[in-house]
């Protein structure tokens, strides 16, 4: 059974200690990239920078155009129809899927909660600045 | 408990300089920039496995993501 894991907040290079988290990414063309991301409870599903589209193999005809809403207002969410594969390189066993929704302008991947947090349990602890990540089958 | 700091991806070097252009990183430092992923992508110095990210165009102030 995997155990709970402990990830301190972290500078990414641009200031401001923050939940970041790098998950293995496996996109439609098979090849794998670590990629940093804001662990974000906000976000429905996960969420990343328009130029990860082709880096992870997707063209436009594996994209969907959709409307969706942030803090600012309304906003065009291209959306991945085909997953790719992603996993939390201290648990490359425990890989899921994830169809990310790719936006132009963007500039942080967001991990949100219809994939990475249907898999894990995560507690974010601002006072002591770090996350647990529980895999969900310890944590049933 | 198992802590991990993902001390292998830990970036060392100071991001500031490249607001705005997506880096190429490797063993914590930079060793590439374009202003857009498939450019930094294509650049001959970049590996599969190197870290690919953009760097916010602002880099100070409040997130509100």
């Amino acid at each position: 059974m995997p155990e709970p894991l402990l990830i301190p907040y972290r500078e990414l290079g641009f200031g401001g200690a923050r939940p970041y988290l790098f998950l293995h990414l496996t996109g439609l063309d098979g090849r794998g990239r670590m990629i940093p991301g804001l662990i974000d409870s906000g976000a429905d599903s996960s969420v990343l920078p328009a130029g990860y589209a082709p880096l992870l193999g997707y063209g436009r005809t594996d994209l969907d155009r959709v409307e969706g809403t942030q803090v600012g207002g309304s906003v065009t969410l291209l959306r991945a129809t085909r997953p790719s594969t992603a996993y939390v390189p201290e648990f490359p066993e425990l890989a899921f899927e994830m169809a990310p929704f790719f936006v132009h302008g963007c500039q942080h991947a967001l991990w949100g909660r219809a994939d990475l947090m249907r898999h894990f349990d995560i507690t974010i602890s601002e006072r002591r600045q770090e996350c647990l990540l529980v895999p969900a089958e310890s944590a049933t | 408990m198992a802590v991990s700091h993902q001390s292998d991806l830990v970036i060392r070097e100071d991001l500031t300089p490249y607001a705005g252009s997506w880096v190429a990183v490797r063993d914590g430092k930079v060793v590439a920039s374009a202003l857009d992923a498939v450019e930094l992508r294509d650049t001959p110095e970049v590996r599969e496995d190197d870290v690919l990210m953009p760097v916010p165009d602002r880099t100070d102030g409040v997130y509100i993501l």
